[in-house]
């Protein structure tokens, strides 16, 4: 009686266990909750505050959205269509193939253009990030790629927050968090206190003219400032006298020491003053 | 195997005869009402306990031994500080099933570089939580020990959710009843049984092994249903005719191990046929049946029942696994292995029917940046690559065998990751820091480097010359001859397990995927000693030879 419940119970957990193989309840078994839906909204903001969460291996992200007045570690700037042979496998290929594959879908000048950035605005401390559909929904057909302006520095240990809306930051004065000032030889963000803010773009030399002298090379990144510094504090330098341009020439000898290009620096014209917060003319964007 | 049965008659006079003494002694003298001896009373209650322990030790010397150990286990676990294992990024697929994440680390602190106790709430969505961020989730019995340490953290009151502290203690407690069960089940004079189970004690404190214990991976849950299987084979084997719960307890101590890791797979080579070696049914059932072969079936029917599920069971298993697991096998079996020692990958690849375009990757990692996840073709070789053809590589280029043997040995030698460290930074020690608390494996396989190819295989072939020897010997008793058995089956369990890791993830992570054939080679050395401790017991159990004399009572 013994050996026959035994077998009883043996055929039972066999039969069990093979229907456990391709039952749906094991489909999610061993996984994270929610409905696996990716929130596609361009300007909605997500919580990844955990590291791993964007690791490369880690594809989709199907956490509902939170406000973006809450702290938050993204925010959706773009979703862009996936085509061609990728888009083509009815099972969703190899994480790291795939996102090798899709890399380059979340545009950086999308990402410039989102946060409110122009030809002389240049950002640190956020980057692309790319979120693709979880298994469910590339089994279901969806072949989008979602892309999320990531709040930064971010390592493998630690992640940055932010509690406000990401959409034209730049051209709000809490844009200093993502703008790059120096103190010294340290780069940091403008909301913090630094004795110059950069302005973009770098000015570019040849071969040749690098190997000018360097007061050569100060007068040509200093011709070369003028017209992006005007455009940034939006109007002449010379109409502010409170403010100097410092024109790094290259190799450069402040954070962007051993660089081949110049770089364009305004900062208070006292030495011995600090500035806090940014330069940059703030308001909506020409288009 | 004797049953040792202790009334507490055994116990309580001894222990009662300690106090008598007291009371005896108490009026004689005159000071005695007014100023109670300290002294006498002090030395009364140390004479007491001393024979309670002793009496304990002599009538449950199996459930002293035991006890001894979980102490030696907590010392070595805590005592100066907490050790364990810092987390590789593998911890996550566990943990986040339990709706847990780590604690915030300094901004400063190396990932791998400290233990990282503290878990604290936190609702993991959709894949976030999944092997690797695959889509698919990663199973392990390890999830059941760290269920436990979850209630634990909650019930001593810690701070955060979850803390892998209690997870040393959840399996210390585990590791103390298999030390005191291997005791019971062992054959031989109870010193020298007290002597073996000690020796599988060592080697599971050794700091190889026990700061898994303390660690977020799914081994600790491995390595325990390999400690726990010994005395549940030698209670089995120490049957002519199997009892169905013994064949139970073998079915599930085999489904939780290979449970905790798919490459624990490799015990089927061994347990199946264990389990299918002896009869079940009596003998009365087996002069019923009808037939043969009918008969054959009748006696095995509840063994073949649990082989099945165990088949079945594994089979199911490693297709409920994250098919991008397979992919990192089968990644690192051709590019790491085949491809990172090859003097022509081109032609290894042709010979793989894989395309030549991928040689480019040989010898990396799938998360390098010159990974072949990178290039176009990488589908092509995800959809064609598979074990199977890596085995037949292997059959085609048997030479290349020795070479991934080497290999294998020096990742035993190595016996540990050095990657990861073992101390939390509270601690005050370097990055990466290992402990050596009990390092007695690190400094034997240290001095048997030189001589991997001799000393380690020799203690496979020990163990499996040993074991048939000891099976083969019909004077032997039914139990002597299971510890044959078990011991044989150790053997050439860890030479699957050795050979499952190298053909398949190969050097990748190799220290750490190692830990089985490790534990498995140091256990070994008790087991041979529990061989010898079965052949010295011939002649104290001669009237074992009938089967029908070895029931248990």
């Amino acid at each position: 009686m013994t050996r026959a419940m035994a077998m009883l119970a043996a055929a039972v957990l066999t039969a069990g266990l093979g229907g456990c193989a391709s039952s749906p309840i094991f489909e999610h078994a061993g996984m994270g909750v929610g409905t696996f839906t990716t929130v596609w909204d361009v300007g909605s903001c997500h919580r990844l505050d955990q590291p791993v969460q964007t690791d490369p291996m880690m594809l989709s992200d199907t956490s509902p959205a939170v406000p973006c007045q809450s702290e938050h570690q993204s925010e959706t700037y773009a979703v862009v269509p996936i085509t061609g042979a990728v888009a083509a496998p009815e099972q969703r290929p190899s994480p790291l193939w795939l996102q090798h594959a899709v890399a380059g879908a979340c545009k950086w000048s999308d990402l410039g253009a989102y946060l409110g950035a122009t030809d002389v605005d240049i950002f640190r401390d956020i980057v692309p990030l790319q979120i693709l559909p979880s298994d469910d929904e590339w089994r279901a057909g969806i072949r989008e790629v979602r892309c999320d302006a990531l709040v930064g520095p971010r390592t493998t240990a630690s992640v940055a927050s932010v509690a406000m809306p990401l959409k034209q930051i730049l051209r709000r004065a809490a844009g200093a968090r993502f703008r790059v000032c120096s103190f010294g030889d340290v780069e940091l963000t403008c909301d913090q206190p630094h004795n110059w803010e950069l302005v973009y773009p770098y000015v570019k030399f040849t071969a040749t003219e690098l190997k000018a002298d360097r007061k050569t090379k100060v007068a040509k990144v200093a011709a070369a400032c003028v017209s992006p510094v005007a455009t940034y504090l939006g109007t002449a330098l010379t109409n502010r006298p409170d403010l100097v341009l410092y024109p790094e020439p290259p190799p450069g000898d402040g954070p962007h020491a051993g660089a081949v290009s110049g770089f364009c620096w305004i900062g208070p014209k006292d030495k011995d003053r600090l500035a806090t917060g940014t330069l940059r003319t703030l308001g909506s964007v020409t288009p | 195997m004797d049953t040792v049965v202790v009334p507490d008659e055994a116990v309580l006079p001894e222990a009662a005869a300690g106090v008598a003494a007291v009371a005896s002694d108490a009026p004689d003298r005159p000071d005695a009402p007014d100023a109670p001896d300290v002294e006498a009373m002090v030395v009364a209650a140390v004479n007491t306990a001393k024979r309670i322990v002793t009496s304990v030790a002599q009538q449950h010397c199996a459930l002293a031994t035991g006890l001894v150990w979980a102490l030696v286990m907590l010392v070595r676990l805590y005592a100066g500080g907490a050790v364990g294992f810092a987390d590789n990024f593998d911890g996550h697929r566990l943990l986040c099933q339990l709706g847990v994440a780590p604690h915030p680390l300094p901004v400063t602190q190396a990932l791998w570089a400290y233990t990282t106790p503290r878990y604290d709430s936190y609702t993991w969505y959709g894949e976030a939580c999944s092997a690797g961020g695959s889509g698919q989730g990663y199973l392990s019995t390890e999830i059941v020990p760290l269920w436990a340490t979850k209630w634990l953290t909650g019930l001593f009151g810690l701070p955060g959710a979850l803390d892998l502290r209690m997870l040393g203690i959840v399996f210390t407690a585990v590791f103390a009843a298999g030390i005191a069960w291997t005791v019971h089940e062992l054959v031989g004079p109870k010193w020298l049984r007290i002597l073996i189970a000690s020796g599988i004690g060592l080697a599971t404190c050794d700091s190889a092994i026990a700061p898994y214990f303390n660690s977020p991976f799914s081994e600790p849950a491995a390595l325990i249903g390999m400690l726990l299987l010994i005395p549940a084979l030698l209670r089995l084997l120490s049957q002519a005719r199997y009892r169905g719960a013994d064949i139970l307890i073998v079915t599930v101590l085999t489904a939780w191990t290979i449970g905790a890791k798919t490459q624990m797979a490799s015990l089927l080579i061994v347990v199946v046929p264990i389990l299918l070696m002896r009869p079940s049914a009596s003998r009365d059932r087996l002069a019923a049946a009808g037939n043969r072969v009918g008969s054959a079936l009748a006696v095995r029917g509840p063994a073949m029942a649990a082989c099945a599920v165990l088949s079945f069971g594994t089979l199911s298993f490693q297709q409920v696994q994250p098919r991008w697991f397979h992919e990192i096998v089968v990644y690192d079996a051709v590019f790491r292995e085949i491809l990172g020692h090859s003097p022509n990958p081109k032609a290894d690849l042709r010979a793989l029917g894989l395309d030549e375009s991928l040689a480019s990757a040989a010898g990396t990692s799938i998360v390098d940046p010159e990974s072949a996840a990178n290039l176009p073709d990488y589908p092509q070789f995800v959809a064609k690559a598979s074990l199977g053809k890596v085995l037949g590589f292997y059959v085609g280029h048997p030479v290349r065998l020795l070479g991934v043997a080497d290999r294998g040995l020096v990742g035993v030698t190595a016996t540990r990751p050095s990657y990861l460290g073992n101390y939390p930074i509270t601690a005050g020690k370097p990055p990466y820091a290992q402990e050596c608390r009990v390092c007695v494996s690190s400094a034997v396989f240290t001095l048997a480097e030189p001589f991997r190819w001799v000393v380690i295989p020799g203690l496979w072939g020990a163990g499996l010359v040993g074991g048939v020897f000891l099976f083969r010997r019909r004077t032997l008793s039914v139990a002597a001859r299971g510890v044959g058995v078990t011991l044989a089956a150790f053997a050439a369990a860890t030479v699957a397990q050795f050979w499952a890791v190298m053909l398949s993830e190969g050097e990748s992570d190799l220290e750490k995927h190692m830990v089985f054939v490790l534990y498995g080679t140091m256990l070994l050395g008790p087991l041979l000693l529990a061989g010898l401790a079965a052949l010295d017991s011939t002649a104290v159990d001669s009237t074992a030879v009938d089967p029908e004399a070895e029931e248990m009572p």
